[in-house]
């Protein structure tokens, strides 16, 4: 779409509303170092975001935010995984306008073939970018 | 030199030889006791014989002395009896002097005396009576007629010195009863005793022999022994008071007078009151046959040499058999050995080498590549000279050489062919070294065995590979998120505190990286030869960083118990990691594989445990096990897991190469790995033998040397 890191904030979404303004983000890693990056550099956007550091806990964070509508996961964590997190949300909070964007170290056909049958559709690969990012979240229309 | 060989033999003298010099005492003691026994039973045999002749010729002896001696009284009675039945009790005493001195008296008879009812005498034939009669009633001889018991018959004195005749006499007296029958006195013949014991002196056979002739009352008439006597009293003596109560008894015992040894007889008289004893000395008997005897010892002395000769003829013919075939035996044992050495020499890849005091030598085929000039150098040094000194059996061992920049790895047996002492079980001393090495090249088969290893390496690199991504993506997505937010800081001019936080964690993640690919030169590197103590605990610890973060991201649990500070084991440790990754690689993938069968909810858990299994005194074994909960392996399959190729994945997941690799490399390592079924799942425990500090500092010692 041609954005630059500038026009997310005058961009608007559809509707008028901007995303972080609606709801914060949720992002799910098991790496202490890779949130803190994230979040700070998710706040220079202006985006606002919470946090989550296994699929368990990210079900308890999506209890206590009703309003969060984009989670944002790593595929490969302990405990419970990315993709088991997108199940059991889907299960738990069916009739929430939840979107998932998958994050994979690297884009292993298996995983990825896993996330689609879960019906995400939104893959990114590590390192992280954060252009990838704000284009698939723009990308979800929300 | 000579002083050991005198050592030896001493030792062998004293110690072991003890019972071989006691065995010969008591078999020549056996073969002695043959001849020795027969003389001593036949030289017994014959003194007793001499005793019973010597006792029978004394018994006839005293019954001669007897009968004699009764012939020499009993005129003497008679002529008593008769003057006593002559004499008219009313004569005067110079009356009674005449007729006395009518009467024509034998020669021993010095002096017949008459004397009155009271004890005083009448006449005697010697001295006219003159002066106031001579009281003799306190002699026995005429005591004893006197009194209210009288004597009956004839009395014998004991010898007694005469009042009237002056000499020792032994005096014959009888009671003197005229017509009427009235006691009128005595009658006294007094006998020169000296007749009697000249008469037995002259009946004497040895220097000892003894005649006497003792009275009831115990008292020695005469006596006539080394010295001739009489007056001695024997009444108390056991033979005597035997011989008192029987007409007849043999005499053995010690003379109470004069102490010597005698054999003989006792006979009593019946007429009166007398006992002849006859009697010869002990040693004087034994002394008749003494040529007899002397013979038979000489005659069985001689027979015991004999004997002893022809014992010591068996004995060394047999020993001589002994040690021709001791020889034989040898000598084919040499023959075999050489023929075992040669078929050894012809195996390919083995070269036999024989090692004696003058150098060594090849056996069988001496072309061939560098490896016997490397044994020939070996067998030479100082330090397989000291190893092998004392060696009593075979000894193998591997050995690492370097020549022209090429490795070689050689496996030793080391075998001592010399005799081995029975005793000492050490090398006889003084023998020559004489030893046979075989040596085995494993060079090739090592380096084959490295590029089975390289491709099981190659095959978990595979699937290592996954794992590693994550690992490597994980740092690099936070570097270039902390890069950007570093960049913003600067344009919106934050403070230098958060480009520091930003840059040091930059670092901080560059450093856990490179740590990781630290760890990937493994799968790259050529594995060496040697093997270096090593702690077991680095290997557990380097496997599980090269694949412990993608356990944990696949959500197994891994624990780690156990493990010992000093304990090492001699392994090439990049081996034995690999062995742990393919082990932990193997749990992975079975728990993998029970998840997909049961579900999200079973949690996966690997346990490694290190611990020390003591056999006995010598180094433990080290044990480290993986255990996993994934249910085990079936029964018909457990049995082919570590041949190679063999694999239970789906194609293209297994390549069947990491279990049988990994039991090739422990069992290169001098122990083994095995695989059992536990409760929950499959355990897999390495065995390799433990090195202990002292052992430590023994291999660091070996190592450095010139090979």
């Amino acid at each position: 779409m041609g954005m630059t890191a500038a026009g997310l904030h005058a961009s608007p979404l559809p509707g008028g509303a901007r995303v972080n303004e609606m709801s914060p983000l949720l992002i799910v890693d098991d790496e202490p170092e890779y949130l803190d990056e994230i979040l700070e550099a998710l706040a220079y956007e202006g985006i606002e975001a919470v946090s989550a550091s296994n699929g368990a806990a990210a079900v308890a964070m999506l209890r206590q935010y009703p309003d969060i509508r984009v989670v944002v996961t790593d595929i490969r964590m302990p405990e419970m995984d990315g993709i088991a997190l997108v199940e059991a949300a889907r299960g738990e909070f069916g009739n929430r306008d939840l979107h998932f964007i998958v994050v994979t170290g690297h884009a292993a056909k298996s995983d990825l073939e896993r996330a689609r049958a879960a019906g995400v559709r939104n893959c990114l690969s590590k390192p992280l970018a954060l252009d990838d990012l704000r284009r698939a979240i723009q990308s979800l229309q929300v | 030199m000579r002083l050991a060989a005198i050592r030896a033999q001493a030792s062998q003298l004293f110690g072991g030889s003890l019972n071989l010099a006691l065995k010969f005492l008591l078999v020549f003691l056996a073969i002695e006791a043959i001849p020795f026994g027969t003389a001593w039973v036949l030289t017994e045999l014959n003194v007793r014989s001499e005793y019973r002749e010597a006792e029978q010729s004394a018994q006839k002896t005293a019954y001669i002395l007897l009968h004699n001696f009764e012939q020499t009284v009993e005129p003497i009675d008679s002529l008593l009896l008769n003057f006593a039945h002559a004499l008219d009790p009313n004569s005067t005493p110079t009356e009674v002097y005449d007729s006395l001195r009518a009467l024509s008296i034998p020669a021993p008879i010095v002096q017949v005396t008459v004397v009155d009812m009271k004890g005083f005498v009448i006449a005697s034939n010697l001295a006219p009576p003159v002066g106031d009669p001579i009281d003799l009633s306190d002699r026995e001889h005429i005591s004893v007629h006197i009194g209210s018991n009288p004597h009956s018959g004839l009395f014998i004195s004991k010898p007694v010195l005469g009042r009237i005749s002056k000499r020792w006499t032994i005096q014959f007296s009888r009671a003197w009863y005229d017509q009427a029958g009235e006691f009128r006195g005595v009658i006294v013949a007094s006998y020169n005793i000296f007749d009697f014991i000249s008469f037995y002196s002259r009946l004497r056979v040895d220097p000892n022999s003894l005649i006497a002739l003792v009275g009831t009352d115990g008292v020695v008439r005469a006596r006539a022994a080394a010295t001739v006597s009489f007056g001695e009293t024997v009444s108390s003596s056991p033979p005597y008071i035997k011989g008192l109560t029987q007409a007849e008894t043999p005499y053995d015992a010690r003379s109470a007078i004069d102490g010597v040894d005698r054999i003989g007889y006792f006979v009593r008289s019946e007429r009166y009151p007398i006992i002849m004893l006859v009697a010869y000395d002990k040693s004087y008997v034994r002394s008749l046959a003494e040529e007899f005897r002397l013979a038979i010892w000489i005659t069985a002395g001689g027979l015991g040499l004999i004997l002893l000769v022809l014992a010591l003829l068996a004995l060394s013919y047999h020993r001589l058999q002994q040690k021709v075939r001791a020889s034989a035996l040898r000598e084919s044992a040499r023959q075999r050995e050489v023929h075992f050495l040669e078929a050894m020499a012809g195996v390919p890849g083995v070269c036999v080498v024989h090692v004696t005091a003058e150098g060594s030598r090849q056996i069988g085929d001496t072309s061939g590549n560098a490896l016997p000039a490397l044994i020939h150098e070996y067998v030479a040094s100082p330090r397989f000279v000291a190893a092998t000194r004392l060696l009593t059996g075979p000894q193998v061992s591997v050995e690492y050489f370097a020549r022209d920049g090429e490795e070689f790895e050689v496996q030793l047996m080391i075998a001592p062919l010399e005799e081995i002492d029975q005793i000492t079980k050490r090398p006889s001393e003084g023998m020559q070294r004489d030893l046979v090495v075989f040596a085995v090249d494993q060079t090739s088969k090592r380096i084959e065995e490295n590029n089975l290893y390289q491709m099981s390496k190659l095959a978990s690199l595979g699937e290592v590979a996954t794992g590693l991504a994550h690992e490597i993506n994980q740092p690099l997505g936070v570097i270039r998120l902390a890069a950007t937010n570093a960049l913003t800081g600067l344009q919106k001019g934050m403070p230098n505190d958060h480009m520091e936080a930003k840059l040091n964690r930059i670092i901080q993640q560059t450093v856990r990286m490179s740590r990781i690919i630290d760890h990937m030169r493994i799968f790259g590197r050529k594995s060496g030869m040697r093997l270096e103590p090593s702690d077991p605990m680095d290997a557990i610890d380097g496997a599980l960083q090269v694949v412990g973060a993608q356990l944990r991201l696949e959500n197994v649990s891994v624990s780690v118990n156990g493990g010992s500070d000093d304990v090492r084991v001699l392994c090439r440790q990049d081996q034995l990691e690999q062995v742990v990754i393919n082990l932990l690689q193997n749990a992975r993938d079975a728990i993998r594989e029970r998840r997909r069968s049961v579900g999200v909810e079973y949690l996966g858990a690997i346990s490694i445990e290190m611990a020390l299994e003591h056999l006995d005194t010598r180094a433990p074994l080290v044990c480290i096990s993986v255990k996993d909960n994934a249910g085990g392996i079936p029964d018909q399959v457990i049995e082919k897991v570590f041949q190679p190729f063999f694999t239970t994945k789906p194609p293209g997941q297994g390549t069947g190469l990491g279990l049988s690799v990994s039991f090739g490399i422990i069992r290169d390592h001098g122990g083994t790995l095995s695989v059992e079924n536990a409760f929950e799942g499959a355990v897999f425990t390495i065995r390799l033998p433990g090195l202990h500090e002292a052992q430590l500092a023994a291999t660091r010692q070996h190592l450095p040397a010139d090979f």
